[in-house]
């Protein structure tokens, strides 16, 4: 019965399969990217799921065992952790909705008069890096030491210091605070473009205008916003920024920093076993977060209201409530930027923190810069590293992956988009302890343990999703007879590939080449797991030099940092602009 | 030329594209597929371009099979040596139009020296009016520039057969007029086999040596445009290119030496033989522009004044005109016989007044018998 349908097969397979490679071997190339991309995402999750269930390293052998999870789970304190771990999430979304949700309405649907400079800061904002907003409010608010607290005592006769950044709200606030851009910027999308007819239409036909909010624009916009929710909630669960900073010298423990203090005991072994069976509870728990994320914008496609040609909304008009928003907008600022800036800029001046007073005045000086520099460079030299291999390795991987998805016919293309793009919810703490242990069971034949190279590696990957996302956003605008006009007229699909679609598709490149670069600056979660003493990053070396307690030199390293990264961006965008034509004329095929 | 025998392509998702089609296109000819969206015309020409792979058949391109189920064959679209214009222009938007026009000569199959290219390049850039532009960014040009700039890197490429999309119909209609024109004085001077695909039924008829009308992935008839147009044979075809009164009937007795129908109006007479058995149900159809509108007064006096006497003489009926559209070059009025409304197409300076009743001519030797 089967024989027929199975000698078909093989012509089958040489009509589609064999050829296109011998007669283009640089399409290999390309298809090797996707491989090495498609690795480097699904690798770190099967390596820990792997060593969840070993005792030892790779390389050794040994029998499969569940003692990793019993240990872990069978802890005293995985309960409390657990719920920490959920409580920061929920409490980090919860603040970064507050905030996001006013604040993308603003931009997307009022006349509100000072757009521009909102989306200039909410894109600064992005750059700086968390754990510097961390830092900042420890030095404002922490309760031995901190300028608000002293200056309240002092102030009111107070006995206890009124508040203390070491709590589990504070963390969840501060966090949640700190997501509030790339939150707003990923609903903006959606927020604008909503057909308006469809407010228009209820509002024609008589419906008051608070009517329309409720069961035309929240119901339409609900989607997007629950989407946006799930996809934080991940990154809420495991970003290390504040949970590590503030949280480990408090001893609020969660699921990431639990992790953290198994792979880096101050006494033992490392045990990489428990902190594998600990990295799968919190990728189940990211897993119901992609679940219902999943879930949300499957059924948002029912909502799709993008026509041919889009509209403006009628924008709403403010009038003297514009007063108020930009009030909710200067408070925002305030809390997410100016004041942990002013304060790192303040405590890097001072040899200890100090609330401001003629005093204090006084006794400002530049000594902190003079030490911060000498340890600076190889820091610097490294983290420059690091930016520039991670996102060329990044946006290379990306090209390939985004033209096999968009450009042909591979079985399985959707699967690959669909693994990149949700990668980012395998929390980086799992792609840490992965390529940790990894680095160490290969380290007699590849001595790339606590190197550099380790982290350049586990970071390129990271950022494949955000890559990927951002040129074929720009792919999918070509159309794609544009290239089968260049197949038909005898052009191989390689050379289309590398002489058209990455031309057209170069100003996507270059712009997720300078993000990548400012976020793998940014990144403390990857080098804090992989780094080794004597090969600091920036993000590595300022951890630890505020875990030493000198908050002076920390601060100033913090402010070194901002200031070349704001360097960078600044030349970045003058390279962008120059690039604008370009992407125009891309664009408007 | 090209050879296109039984093909079959059904998209994933179940969408039968093309359904056993076959065609052979004679090397010069400009053959035209005509169909409405979705009958499947892109897909037979994307197929023969190899940029769809077809489930069955066979397709071949001068003396070489470049598709073939049966033999196993597949020859990808690089090595066909087809020209190819898109309804898209598909112009690269980063090279300038001298650059647009040599990248296939550069990069692609042939790798022509220096010296070929320029010399190609100059050519048809000189063939399209181009030769001023060939410096400027292609996205300065306009529509129909950028559309000549996509004939001129298929014309360079010295293919073998040309196939085009659609290639006029992102212009807006006054452009489209110049560049049909200009199209087809260049493929007559050329005498390249060309593949076109339009929906659009003036152009198939003002372009097309051979012009087939598609349907559900088939061909419905094929012929010359004059066959089409004055012979149709189905009701699709009949209404698809123009406009035509279609009266269902069955076939009767024959009279005078020509085939009747009896349909709703009474019986009526059709120059066509047909060999379909007495009885059998067809189609009586006949132009707008053909009926002729007589007079009723002259009528109404010979017939002895009676209103309602019937005109004399076959194919004379009477109605009364309902409405009346201004088209222009024409009037159209929808005139009511029996209860069935006719259009019926006269010179702009006939004016007829709703209410008035008018007799209508159909003459037999501009009626048609469709097949059901």
């Amino acid at each position: 019965m089967l024989a027929p349908a199975a000698r078909k097969v093989p012509v089958a397979l040489g009509l589609t399969a064999a050829r296109p490679l011998v007669r283009d071997p640089a399409l290999g190339l390309i298809g090797l990217g996707v491989l090495l991309g498609l690795a480097g995402v699904l690798g770190p999750l099967l390596v820990t799921l792997w060593s969840s269930l070993r005792e030892g390293l790779l390389t050794e052998s040994g029998p499969l065992v569940l003692a990793n999870y019993a240990a872990a789970l069978g802890d005293p304190r995985f309960p409390e952790v657990l719920g920490n771990t959920l409580l920061l999430g929920i409490g980090s979304v919860a603040v970064m909705l507050l905030f996001a949700l006013p604040t993308v309405w603003i931009l997307a649907r009022t006349d509100f008069p000072w757009k521009g400079l909102v989306f200039t800061l909410l894109t600064v904002k992005i750059a700086i890096p968390g754990f510097l907003t961390a830092m900042a409010y420890i030095f404002l608010i922490s309760p031995r030491s901190g300028i608000i607290n002293t200056a309240l005592q002092g102030a009111l006769g107070l006995s206890d210091p009124p508040f203390s950044v070491y709590s589990l709200p504070w963390i969840a606030a501060l966090q949640g605070l700190v997501l509030v851009p790339a939150a707003a910027f990923m609903m903006l999308a959606a927020f604008r473009a909503m057909d308006p007819a469809l407010e228009e239409a209820a509002a024609v036909s008589g419906m008051p205008t608070h009517q329309i909010w409720l069961r035309i624009t929240m119901p339409m916009m609900a989607p997007a916003v629950l989407a946006t929710t799930l996809f934080f909630f991940v990154i809420a669960i495991e970003i290390f920024d504040f949970a590590g900073l503030i949280g480990l010298p408090a001893r609020i423990v969660v699921l990431s920093t639990w992790i953290y203090d198994l792979t880096h005991p101050s006494v033992g072994q490392p045990d990489y076993g428990q902190a594998s069976a600990l990295g799968m509870v919190l990728a189940a728990i990211a897993a119901f977060g992609v679940a219902g994320y999943l879930f949300v914008t499957r059924r948002a496609e029912r909502y799709v209201t993008v026509t041919g040609k889009r509209r403006q909304a009628a924008l709403v008009r403010l009038g003297r409530w514009r007063w108020a928003a930009g009030a909710f907008l200067a408070l925002y600022f305030l809390l997410a930027f100016v004041l942990p800036l002013l304060t790192l800029l303040w405590a890097s001046l001072l040899p200890y923190l100090q609330p401001p007073s003629a005093g204090a005045l006084g006794r400002l000086s530049l000594e902190s810069y003079s030490f911060a520099l000498r340890f600076l460079p190889v820091p610097l030299r490294n983290t420059v590293l690091v930016m520039a291999v991670v996102a060329t390795l990044s946006v290379v991987l990306s090209a390939c992956v985004s033209w096999v998805v968009l450009r042909t016919r591979v079985p399985g293309r959707r699967a690959i988009d669909g693994v990149i793009f949700l990668s980012p919810a395998v929390p980086g703490i799992i792609a840490a302890v992965a390529f940790l242990y990894l680095g160490l069971s290969v380290h007699k034949l590849l001595p790339i343990y606590g190197t550099v190279w380790l982290i350049l590696l586990a970071l390129g990957t990271r950022t494949l999703a955000f890559s990927t996302r951002t040129i074929n956003g720009a792919a999918i605008q070509l159309h794609r007879e544009l290239e089968e006009a260049a197949q038909v007229s005898g052009v191989r699909r390689s050379a289309a590939f590398l002489r058209l679609f990455v031309p057209l598709v170069a100003p996507a490149v270059f712009y997720a080449w300078i993000w990548i670069a400012v976020l793998s600056a940014r990144e403390l979660t990857i080098p804090l797991m992989l780094y080794a003493r004597d090969n600091p990053l920036l993000s590595t070396l300022i951890w630890n030099v505020q875990a030493g307690g000198k908050s002076d030199q920390a601060a100033a390293l913090a402010v070194l940092l901002m200031v070349f990264l704001a360097l960078f961006a600044l030349v970045a965008q003058l390279i962008a602009r120059r690039w604008a034509r370009g992407a125009e004329l891309a664009v408007g095929e | 030329m090209i050879q296109i025998d039984n093909l079959w392509k059904t998209y994933p998702g179940g969408v039968q594209a093309v359904r056993g089609l076959s065609l052979d296109v004679p090397a010069g000819c400009f053959y035209v597929l005509l169909g409405p969206s979705g009958c499947g015309k892109t897909t037979v020409l994307r197929c023969v371009a190899g940029l769809e792979r077809p489930d069955d058949g066979a397709i071949a391109i001068g003396d070489t099979v470049v598709w073939s189920r049966a033999a196993g064959r597949w020859v990808p679209p690089e090595e066909r040596g087809v020209g190819m214009v898109f309804q898209s222009y598909a112009v690269w938007p980063h090279l300038s139009v001298w650059d647009n026009v040599a990248f296939p000569l550069q990069h692609g199959r042939l790798r022509l020296g220096r010296a070929e290219v320029s010399r190609r390049v100059e050519g048809v850039l000189e063939l399209l009016r181009l030769e001023a532009l060939a410096r400027r960014p292609v996205t300065a040009l306009s529509g129909g520039q950028q559309q000549r700039v996509a004939l001129a890197r298929a014309l360079a490429l010295e293919p073998r057969v040309l196939l085009m999309d659609e290639p006029l119909s992102n212009l807006d209609a006054k452009l489209r007029e110049g560049l049909r024109v200009e199209l087809k004085l260049l493929a007559s001077r050329l005498g390249i086999t060309t593949l076109y695909v339009t929906h659009d039924q003036t152009e198939a008829l003002m372009l097309g040596d051979q012009v087939a009308v598609l349907a559900d992935g088939a061909i419905v008839q094929s012929g010359t445009p004059e066959m089409l147009y004055e012979a149709p044979r189905r009701e699709f075809v009949a209404s698809f290119l123009g406009n035509m009164n279609l009266i269902p009937g069955r076939l009767g007795a024959p009279a005078d030496g020509q085939a009747v129908v009896d349909t709703a109006l009474g019986p009526l007479q059709v120059a066509q033989g047909d060999d379909a058995a007495l009885g059998a149900a067809v189609i009586f159809a006949v132009r707008p522009e053909d009926v002729e509108v007589l007079a009723v007064p002259a009528l109404a006096v010979a017939a002895g004044g009676g209103g309602v006497a019937p005109p004399s003489g076959p194919n004379r009926l009477r109605g009364r005109v309902r409405d009346g559209f201004y088209l222009g070059e024409a009037r159209l009025y929808q005139v009511e016989v029996c209860g069935t409304l006719l259009q019926v197409k006269v010179p702009p300076d006939r004016v007829l007044a709703a209410g008035e009743e008018v007799c209508l001519h159909l003459p037999p030797a501009r009626c048609r018998l469709l097949s059901a």
